[in-house]
């Protein structure tokens, strides 16, 4: 009894923390001159929300690494060798969600190919529920739950079993 | 008198001969009566807040069926609580089995079983439940059916505890006081908030416990008609002191020689009349219906001819005329007699 | 052992009684998840100019350090983060177990058993610390492991497990201090509530970190010297911190036992 009661609490736990951002945001900004990288690297594990904003400038380019292309990229200096997951080159601004294809940390690199300082404003938010936390908080949930009707199901089958003996 | 023995446990029973001897002819055998006592309580006294509760109460309890009288703030349940290692006596001893209740207040605890006057028990749980719990606490016990079909709680396995009523509340509690086969019970008001017939069950258990089973019982409580039908011993208790203690028939005998009651329809009118004379001492109105009155040594046909004599044409009727021979009356004469000491 | 698992049991199915521990131990796990979830936001952050000599060697490596600096964040902030409900579930646990246990009569229903006050005392004491630091722990641990890239060495697992459990114990003993003097649920809870509030929000930057602070908070001296803010705390420190408060404790529930032996029931 203890036991289903703990899964669904916890699956309760998981489900309510998949709708919470966590304290703190994630994301970049700054200014950028031709030839310099701003990276910043955050724990994904679900789509994520870009918001880009160019303040000054005539344009920046934006790309998500997993972490080997941005080691890759550390040791060469270079976007050229990898493949990001996402890319949008010379943009001024940008809205939308990028998929994240699974669990890990990721890369997300500013830069721009214009001879000109950009001023920027890069935004980035995980996407609510996550379903990473969702997906297992509901399964948990069902295991209590049907952990739990199972053996109050059972103890009345017995007890009816019992009943019907001594009728 | 004889004392009986069983299984190591000495009961005493106040028995004639005749009934003594239908009990050896199940198997119990006969002793001269033994002197252990099982309670030894040695000039104990408490203090609280510079009020004493207990003043220098010396008690020496045989087995059996023990019962502490008291009105309300007496100290019964204090001596209970210094017996039971729960409060510690300013000065004095209390010995039970031997041990001395403070430095082997866990020892005698496997020993004994106890009912508290306003027990708790987690409402929460079921009755087979908490009875299970303090089962496997026990070396020995008997199975829960059995302990419940002994307290009259069959068919309230089930029952949450919190959803009994008063007197199956208190039942439990005599159910999880009798776990494990105690040597002693302790029974604090054990009755109070019961009505008649639940306190009729409550003395008839205890009786047949003793009676099947061997083990003593010390009650404290303040209804003197039930102590007076299930005890061997009294003690009587006021402001902290031990005013008397003895065997119950023998207290009675001893506070009630000579002291009778009238029974009549007028009792205010047959108490003028009886005032008068010197043979009728110390008369008062006991109750609504009868006086009582104390007169020396007379037979009863006499006593019951000069009544009649003395109230012939005056209206009063009377219902009849017995010993006032009960813990009431001895309890009045006591209290009183301490009072007035 | 038998008579500490009967109280346990009893105290499992009255106390704790289904669902309250489960509801208790799930808030903390999403407390903590919350905790780890956050620390995987505070991954490194590199800025690489175009008109400085670059050494990639030196960027993995800071990379790698954050890395590790994010995992070693997570797994110290969670429990961190379930502490702000553990100065609060501890001492009304240990109110409602000790301090309810007078106002109801329970320790008088307890004592007629053969449980010596001790061993009554002992177990209500641990089973909340037990119960609600353990899945603190276990959560960050798990959530740490999957969530984060770096790894968690003995000594920082050890350092901060024990310093979360000697705080655990430090509040649940002096709640039971509180809760055996006034035998008061209402006062207990409060004022153990109150007390841990103001010890553990209260924030010493090291180094000059006072020895009464270390050992009222070693969280925070083990957290500054795991986190490594420039060598600013030394093992030594975070050891007194550690040695301190389980001291202080032991002490204190030492003092409980005492004050207990003498109660009038």
């Amino acid at each position: 009894m203890r036991l289903q009661v703990l899964i669904a609490g916890i699956g309760i736990a998981l489900l309510v923390s998949s709708f919470i951002p966590p304290p703190g945001g994630m994301g970049v900004q700054g200014s950028i001159d031709y030839g310099s990288y701003m990276i910043r690297m955050y724990g994904l594990r679900g789509d994520a929300r870009v918001d880009i904003e160019l303040y000054e400038g005539l344009g920046i380019s934006f790309y998500v690494l997993t972490t080997e292309d941005a080691l890759l990229m550390l040791e060469e200096r270079s976007i050229a060798n990898t493949t990001p997951c996402f890319s949008l080159e010379n943009t001024t601004e940008y809205s939308g969600i990028i998929s994240i294809p699974s669990i890990g940390i990721y890369a997300f690199v500013v830069t721009t190919y214009y001879n000109t300082t950009s001023h920027f404003y890069v935004g980035i938010n995980n996407v609510y529920p996550q379903m990473w936390l969702l997906i297992p908080g509901v399964i948990l949930v069902a295991i209590g739950f049907i952990l739990f009707t199972g053996t109050k199901l059972w103890h009345q089958l017995r007890e009816l079993k019992t009943y019907s003996k001594e009728i | 008198m004889k004392a009986l023995r069983k299984y190591e446990i000495s009961i005493t029973f106040v028995l004639s001969e005749p009934i003594c001897n239908e009990y050896l002819s199940i198997g119990w055998s006969c002793n001269e009566m033994s002197e252990e006592y099982i309670i030894s309580i040695s000039d104990v006294s408490k203090t609280f807040n510079h009020i004493p509760a207990l003043r220098g109460v010396n008690l020496d309890i045989q087995p059996g069926i023990f019962g502490l009288i008291g009105p309300n703030g007496a100290g019964k349940t204090t001596l209970l609580r210094i017996s039971l290692g729960l409060i510690r006596p300013d000065t004095g001893l209390v010995k039970i089995l031997g041990l001395d209740s403070q430095k082997h207040s866990v020892k005698i605890r496997e020993e004994i079983g106890v009912l508290h006057e306003h027990p708790y028990y987690p409402k929460n749980l079921r009755v087979s439940e908490f009875l299970d719990w303090v089962k496997n606490m026990r070396s020995e016990s008997r199975e829960i059916g059995e302990l419940l079909d002994l307290v009259d709680l069959s068919g309230a396995e089930n029952k949450k505890i919190g959803a009994l009523s008063a007197g199956m509340y208190q039942r439990l509690g005599l159910a999880q006081a009798l776990c494990g086969e105690p040597k002693i019970i302790f029974l604090d008001e054990p009755t109070s908030n019961l009505d008649v017939t639940g306190r009729d069950k409550i003395a008839k258990l205890i009786l047949q416990l003793h009676n099947e089973i061997g083990v003593s019982f010390f009650i404290s409580s303040h209804i003197l008609s039930e102590l007076e039908r299930v005890c061997h011993s009294v003690g009587f208790l006021r402001e902290g002191v031990l005013v008397d203690s003895g065997k119950t028939r023998e207290i009675i005998e001893k506070h009630t020689k000579g002291w009778y009651r009238v029974l009549t329809s007028d009792p205010q009118a047959l108490l003028k009349i009886l005032e008068g004379e010197p043979m009728f001492k110390d008369c008062s109105t006991s109750d609504a219906n009868a006086i009582t009155v104390r007169i020396g040594e007379e037979k009863m046909e006499t006593i019951r001819s000069k009544v009649e004599n003395l109230v012939k044409g005056s209206g009063i009727l009377l219902y009849g005329i017995d010993r006032a021979s009960s813990l009431e009356e001895v309890y009045r004469r006591v209290m009183i007699d301490e009072e007035i000491q | 052992m038998k008579k500490y698992n009967e109280i346990i049991q009893l105290e499992l199915k009255h106390l704790y009684r289904v669902p309250f521990l489960e509801t208790m131990i799930a808030t903390l796990v999403f407390a903590c998840l919350i905790g780890v979830v956050q620390a995987s936001t505070r991954g490194p952050e590199l800025n690489l100019y175009s008109f400085s000599d670059y050494n990639s060697t030196h960027m993995i490596g800071i990379t790698l350090e954050g890395f590790q600096e994010m995992t070693i964040s997570g797994f110290v902030l969670g429990p961190t983060y379930g502490m702000v409900f553990i100065v609060f579930l501890i001492p009304m646990m240990i109110a409602a177990s000790i301090s309810r246990g007078f106002e109801n009569g329970l320790h008088k229903t307890l004592l007629s058993y053969p449980f010596s006050r001790k061993e009554v005392l002992l177990c209500k004491i641990v089973i909340p610390v037990i119960a609600l630091a353990l899945p603190c722990l276990a959560t960050s641990f798990v959530a740490t492991s999957i969530l984060t890239p770096g790894y968690l060495d003995l000594i920082t697992i050890s350092i901060f497990s024990l310093a979360f459990i000697a705080v655990c114990f430090a509040i649940a003993s002096v709640s039971a201090v509180i809760a055996l003097l006034s035998k008061n649920s209402l006062i207990t809870s409060s004022i153990g509530v109150l007390i841990w509030y103001a010890i553990l929000f209260v924030y010493v930057p090291p180094p000059d970190v006072p020895l009464l602070y270390g050992i009222l908070n070693p969280m925070s001296t083990s957290i500054a010297f795991i986190m490594d803010s420039g060598g600013a705390i030394q093992l030594s420190e975070v050891l007194l911190s550690l040695v301190g408060c389980l001291i202080m404790a032991v002490l204190l529930i030492l003092i409980a036992d005492r004050v207990f032996k003498h109660t009038e029931i």
